[in-house]
C-alpha cells in the first residue's frame, strides 16, 4: 500500500485537461494503482500521456503567435500580454463546466459584441486579437457536458440558492480521501461509518421526496 | 475512406486481455495484463480510449461498478466482449494468420 497522496498539480491536470469519456474511471484506476504502490514518477507519466494536450497547445501557440505580432499596437503592455492572454484562455476553456448553457450563450453573445465594437473603433487591435477572441467564444459555445458523472461542478445557481445534493457529493469526497489516508483503523471504521451514514441519509430523501 | 474491418494492433492486444480476464475487466488489470504479456509500460489513457472506440463500434459492452475508497470513491467501469467483439477477433485472427503463413524466414522461430 502507498500512503502518500498523488501529486497534487498531476491531479488537478488530470481533472481539467483529462479525458471526458470514462473520466472517472480513470482517475479512479489510477488512485487504485497509486495505492497499490505505483511510484509518483509512474503517475505522472500516465497523466501525461491522458490529458488532452490539444488544448495547452492552443493556448501556447496562441501566446507565441502574439508576440511574435510586434507590428499592431496591444490592450495591454507587452510582458503582460502573454501570461493575461494565457490565463484567460484556460479558463475559458474550464469556467463553461461551472455555468449553466444560458449563461453560456450571453458570454458568447457579450464576446462577439465586444469584438464588434474593437472591430468598429480599433480595426488594428481586433486584426491583433481576432484568434483570442474566437477561440474564446468557441470554448464557451461548444462546450460539452462530461457524458460520465464525475466530480460535482458548482453551478452559478448554486453559489446564490445552494444545493444539498453538491454538497452531500462533496463532502462524501473529502470523507473517501479522508478515509484513504487514515492510517489508524479505529478512526477509518469512524469514517466508513459517517460514509454510510451520508448515503442512507442521501437515500431517505430521495424516498421522502417520491 | 474505406471501412475499417480488422482490429489494430493495440485494440487487439485490449481485446485479447479482456477474453483473459473475463467479467472482472476494468482498467488496472486490463493495463496490467497487456504489461504482462507484451512486457512493456501501458498508458491507462491509451487503454481506455482504445475501449471507448471499441465500444462505439460494438465490440465491448460496459457497466458502472461501485465506488470504493481505495479509488478515493471512484467507481469502476467494468468492460467485456461482446459477440461481435468475439467474431471481429476471430476474423482479425484468421487474416494475421493467412499473412504469417507461408513465410520461410518466421518458421521455426518461437519469439
Amino acid at each position: 500500500m502507498n500512503a502518500a497522496k498523488p501529486p497534487r498539480l498531476a491531479v488537478w491536470l488530470l481533472e481539467e485537461f483529462g479525458p471526458k469519456v470514462n473520466h472517472e474511471a480513470l482517475t479512479g484506476d489510477l488512485n487504485e494503482a497509486f495505492q497499490q504502490g505505483r511510484s509518483k514518477a509512474w503517475y505522472w507519466r500516465q497523466v501525461l500521456a491522458a490529458i488532452r494536450w490539444r488544448m495547452l497547445i492552443c493556448p501556447l501557440l496562441a501566446s507565441v503567435l502574439l508576440a511574435c505580432d510586434r507590428s499592431t499596437p496591444t490592450l495591454l503592455p507587452r510582458p503582460a500580454e502573454i501570461p493575461v492572454v494565457t490565463s484567460v484562455y484556460l479558463a475559458s476553456v474550464f469556467i463553461p463546466g461551472m455555468m449553466r448553457r444560458r449563461l453560456r450563450v450571453l458570454l458568447v453573445l457579450l464576446i462577439a459584441a465586444l469584438f464588434a465594437l474593437l472591430l468598429r473603433y480599433h480595426p488594428d487591435l481586433a486584426d491583433h486579437y481576432w484568434a483570442f477572441f474566437s477561440m474564446v467564444a468557441i470554448n464557451f459555445a461548444f462546450y460539452r457536458e462530461r457524458p460520465v458523472r464525475g466530480p460535482h461542478r458548482l453551478t452559478i445557481r448554486e453559489l446564490v440558492y445552494g444545493n444539498p445534493d453538491a454538497e452531500r457529493q462533496r463532502l462524501l469526497e473529502k470523507l473517501y480521501l479522508a478515509m484513504l489516508q487514515e492510517t489508524d483503523p479505529q478512526k477509518r471504521q469512524a469514517y466508513a461509518e459517517a460514509i454510510a451514514a451520508l448515503k442512507r441519509n442521501a437515500s431517505s430523501t430521495v424516498k421522502a421526496t417520491q | 475512406m474505406p471501412k475499417r474491418t480488422n482490429l489494430g494492433d493495440f485494440e487487439l492486444m485490449v481485446m485479447l486481455a479482456l477474453l483473459r480476464l473475463g467479467d472482472d475487466a476494468y482498467g488496472v488489470p486490463i493495463s496490467r495484463e497487456i504489461e504482462l504479456q507484451s512486457g512493456r509500460e501501458v498508458a491507462l489513457g491509451s487503454v481506455y480510449a482504445t475501449l471507448e472506440r471499441l465500444e462505439g463500434r460494438g465490440l465491448v459492452s460496459s457497466r458502472l461498478g461501485k465506488p470504493t475508497a481505495e479509488r478515493g470513491g471512484k467507481a469502476k467501469r467494468y468492460f467485456r466482449v461482446t459477440s461481435n467483439g468475439l467474431r471481429k477477433t476471430r476474423e482479425t485472427r484468421q487474416a494475421l494468420m493467412k499473412l504469417w503463413r507461408g513465410l520461410p524466414e518466421l518458421e521455426g522461430a518461437s519469439s
